[in-house]
């Protein structure tokens, strides 16, 4: 992370990153996220949980590492660009019951 | 603190009471005397459970505890300012310890929270909506 780079960028990265991330199924949690910001440009490496299921049957659909990138657009607003794995395969787990699914 | 650390120890201290840990806060350090909460069922076809004041939020929250252990994880806290209030939007999933060695997902959501800044320097919640998108079939008593 740059030194210099103000608190509330890193702030404005994240909350605009967690607004992006709404699912149509199942809702997603980042945790441990490291914002790294580089003008316009940021990067987010974070775990990503991701819950699903029926609505009585809750569920850990995913548990993995990615990293988001975003850009900040001409009104100065953060926009999320794109998500690629961030992985290393031995943090990353998918419970079998829902592989076999 | 800043307006945003004290928000997020506020949604800590929710957390903490929530899930009975020992020294946990009371609620009257969570919520406004006069709080609303309103629980939306994963059931949309439901109407919500609405309850009003502090004391009455904790009595329904004692009242409906479950007996085995909880954990309260919340995340992607976005928050909205006005002066001395505050619009909170966060993700939240409830870890429910089954036993000594069963650890499953209990339920998880949404909470949309209108926060205010009180005189003795605490952030409270003067309302808060969970939107529950899934909870678990209570385990049967055997």
């Amino acid at each position: 992370m740059d030194d210099r780079t103000p608190a509330g960028d890193l702030v404005a990265v994240q909350e605009a990153l967690y607004r992006a991330v709404a699912h149509e199924h199942g809702l997603e949690l980042l945790l441990n996220s490291v914002v790294d910001v580089d003008g316009d440009h940021a990067t987010v490496s974070s775990v990503s949980v991701l819950l699903g299921g029926d609505m009585r049957d809750p569920k850990i659909v995913s548990c993995q590492r990615v990293l988001d990138s975003l850009h900040r657009d001409d009104h100065g607003r953060w926009r999320m660009e794109a998500r690629v794995p961030d992985d290393n395969p031995r943090e990353t787990a998918v419970s079998d019951e829902v592989r076999r699914e | 603190m800043s307006d945003r650390a004290g928000i997020l120890a506020l949604l800590a201290r929710y957390a903490r009471r929530a899930d009975r840990l020992p020294a946990a806060p009371p609620w009257s350090d969570c919520f406004t005397e006069r709080a609303v909460l309103t629980s939306f069922s994963p059931r949309r076809d439901r109407p919500p459970a609405v309850l009003t004041g502090c004391t009455v939020i904790a009595e329904a929250f004692a009242a409906t505890a479950p007996s085995h252990m909880t954990t309260h994880v919340v995340a992607n806290v976005v928050i909205e300012y006005d002066p001395d209030e505050a619009e909170v939007r966060s993700t939240f999933v409830r870890f429910d310890h089954l036993n000594e060695t069963t650890v499953v997902v209990g339920s998880f959501g949404e909470y949309l929270d209108r926060a205010v800044l009180c005189n003795d320097g605490l952030w409270r919640l003067s309302e808060r909506e969970i939107h529950l998108v899934s909870r678990r079939r209570p385990t049967p008593v055997a």
